[in-house]
């Protein structure tokens, strides 16, 4: 191989190395922003999950339960002699 | 002549190149050797960028699930006094809206950073959305929301950096807030988010949470049958406790009146105070039980051994006035019938006999102890030593005097006959790790138990705490109504009523005390106060437990 053609060769090769070493950071730099934008957007949906999380438990603490029950469905608190266990009898059934 | 000087002037330029390069080399080395870690620092400042990212603070639940302590976001307000945009505007919205950050803004007005609020309502916001002034920013702040205020002195609340102020919240701060990531960002230099490398320093730990052994929907249920009983004595506060004697486990730990956990702006310091390990009392007649117990485990009285109450509201015994309420007045009664009726001077006789042993027999179900469960703040409570002792004392301490006590400790000393007169460690936090597992301690024979098992029961039935029973249900009560000591004097008009009891069923047993202190009203005696409060738990209880 002549001298100069080994020459250009190398700067070739050199060249080539070094696009492919841009276009590899580069892809890198993408995929890292990309990764970010998804972190991003994973604490954004954490977030509202936990806003979902807190407002439920606002809406189903035991206090406004209470309050719905006996304000709007008129319930009223059972007292213990209300209540009469029944036995079941899976004889009798059968 | 010409060569020479042309030879002289390449040398000069060779030289000076050479001396140039020597210049740059020199430098080199003085950058890149002797300056390396100066440089290396500013590049470092320049690209990478250290990061502290909290870990998020981990939940409080309850025995089920259910979270007693949750984590949310919370709004702060602050501003870049070194960036203002609008300082006019910005002053006269402060001075106007928000005047407390304005006076102090003004005094730090040289600061690079200044909160004007943190932990904004909604309102707050509305506020600086619609003056639409852009020197204000918002920043999001992690905090906490507790669903249920029944809960509220025993969870606790944190502080404005959501660190654990009270409660379980501060007792296992560590633990619930972990330990934060630590991480490199390299940094473009002029960017101000994007980062092209991070590089982990310290992974951190997650925050564990924490599982208590309360049943968040029984704390609630007790809450509001003790708040509507302190709304119809018009009493001062109230404490109601439940225990599951076989395991320990804490189940309802309730004072009123409290605070609410979500709304911290003005809090009142005295209400955020857990009664039930807090604070001792002089109990009264509910310490008869474990005076009967001493005697009984002592063998100087027999359950229906004949006693001689004198038939007196007042007596004398070594010379010291004994008095008892006029309902408990009785002659010679069978033992049981003295603790049922509560007569001070039947017991003071047989306390008598016990000798100095009582203060052993008051230390041995845990009185002047710590109970040690995971809460700050526990009193150890007082049991009077007998070195100490005065010829009252040994009266005093048969019914409930010379000795204070927590309502925690009084429940422990139940849970002890409720579970034949073993000990069990009581438990507040559900946590295997840390718990021994270790058999239960013998501490009073099963007879002595079942003789102070019968007269509670019986105390129950037709005693003092009748208003306690429960049809179907086993129930082993005893009430006290103690008067309060003001100023070094008892003062009769300022109560304390306990009642303290066993419901039983089978294999299912529940240890309830329930507490009031101060009703406006004057005499009034525990049967009527707090052993309707007990039967009302303990009704509530049974239902949610599904013991029917």
């Amino acid at each position: 191989m002549k001298k100069i053609s080994f020459v250009i060769l190398f700067v070739a090769t050199q060249l080539l190395l070094l696009v492919l070493q841009l276009h590899k950071h580069a892809d890198r730099v993408r995929l890292v922003y990309a990764k970010q934008k998804k972190e991003s957007q994973r604490a954004q949906l954490v977030e509202r999950r936990e806003h979902a999380l807190q407002k439920m438990h606002e809406l189903t603490g035991r206090t406004e339960i209470k309050r719905y029950a006996q304000e709007q469905l008129k319930l009223e608190p059972i007292q213990l002699r209300q209540i009469k266990r029944v036995v079941r009898n899976d004889k009798n059934n059968a | 002549m010409i060569k020479t000087t042309h030879n002289l002037r390449i040398a000069t330029v060779y030289l000076v190149f050479i001396g140039i390069l020597v210049i740059i080399w020199l430098n080199l080395v003085n950058v890149q050797v002797i300056k390396h870690s100066f440089f290396k620092g500013l590049a470092k400042k320049q690209y990478e960028v250290s990061l502290t990212v909290p870990q998020p603070r981990a939940l409080i639940v309850d025995r089920k699930g259910n979270p007693l302590a949750l984590n949310k976001d919370s709004i702060a307000a602050f501003i870049l006094p070194k960036q203002l945009e609008q300082p006019q505007e910005l002053a006269t919205f402060l001075r106007d809206h928000f005047p407390q950050a304005h006076c102090r803004i003004q005094m730090m007005r040289h600061s690079f950073f200044n909160y004007i609020k943190r932990k904004l309502s909604s309102e707050d916001i509305a506020l600086i959305h619609s003056a639409g002034l852009t020197d204000i920013r918002l920043l999001n702040e992690p905090s906490r929301f507790y669903p249920l205020r029944a809960a509220a002195p025993l969870v606790g609340i944190t502080d404005i950096d959501n660190s654990g102020l009270l409660g379980i919240e501060w007792y296992y701060n560590k633990q619930l807030a972990g330990e934060p990531q630590q991480a490199y960002l390299q940094k473009d230099a002029r960017s101000g988010h994007f980062y092209f490398q991070k590089e982990t320093t310290h992974a951190g730990i997650a925050g564990k949470s924490v599982t208590l052994t309360i049943d968040g929907d029984l704390q609630f249920l007790v809450y509001e049958e003790l708040l509507s009983t302190l709304e119809r004595f018009k009493a001062k506060e109230g404490a109601v406790i439940i225990v599951d004697p076989d395991t320990g486990d804490i189940l309802s730990m309730v004072t009123a009146p409290t605070f609410d956990p979500n709304n911290t702006t003005q809090l009142d310091v005295e209400q955020t105070r857990n009664r039930v390990i807090a604070d001792a009392y002089e109990l009264g007649s509910v310490f008869k039980v474990f005076a009967a117990l001493a005697a009984l485990e002592e063998g100087v009285v027999a359950i229906d051994e004949l006693i001689d109450c004198q038939n007196s509201t007042t007596a004398y015994i070594d010379g010291r006035r004994v008095n008892t309420v006029e309902s408990s007045v009785r002659g010679v009664v069978p033992f049981m019938e003295v603790i049922s009726v509560s007569n001070n001077i039947g017991i003071a006789h047989v306390a008598k006999r016990v000798g100095p042993s009582l203060y052993d027999y008051y230390t041995r179900l845990g009185f002047g102890k710590k109970t040690g469960i995971p809460l700050p703040g526990e009193h150890a409570g007082f049991v009077s030593h007998p070195s100490g002792w005065s010829k009252q004392s040994i009266i005093s301490l048969s019914y409930g005097y010379e000795v204070s006590a927590t309502l925690l400790q009084l429940a422990r000393a139940f849970a002890i006959i409720a579970h034949d007169g073993c000990q069990v460690p009581l438990r507040l936090v559900i946590d295997d790790s840390s718990r021994p597992q270790q058999s239960a301690q013998r501490l009073f024979s099963h007879a002595s138990i079942e003789s102070v098992k019968n007269i509670l029961e019986n105390t129950a039935l037709k005693g003092s705490a009748r208003r306690a029973a429960i049809g179907g249900y086993r129930v082993m009560a005893k009430t006290g109504t103690a008067n309060m000591l003001v100023d070094g004097i008892y003062d009769p008009d300022r109560n304390l009523y306990t009642c303290a009891g066993i419901v039983e069923r089978g294999s299912y047993r529940r240890v309830i005390v329930t507490f009031v202190k101060q009703a406006s009203q004057k005499n009034l005696y525990a049967s009527l106060v707090v052993a309707p409060l007990f039967e009302r738990v303990a009704e509530k209880m049974l239902i949610h437990e599904q013991m029917i």
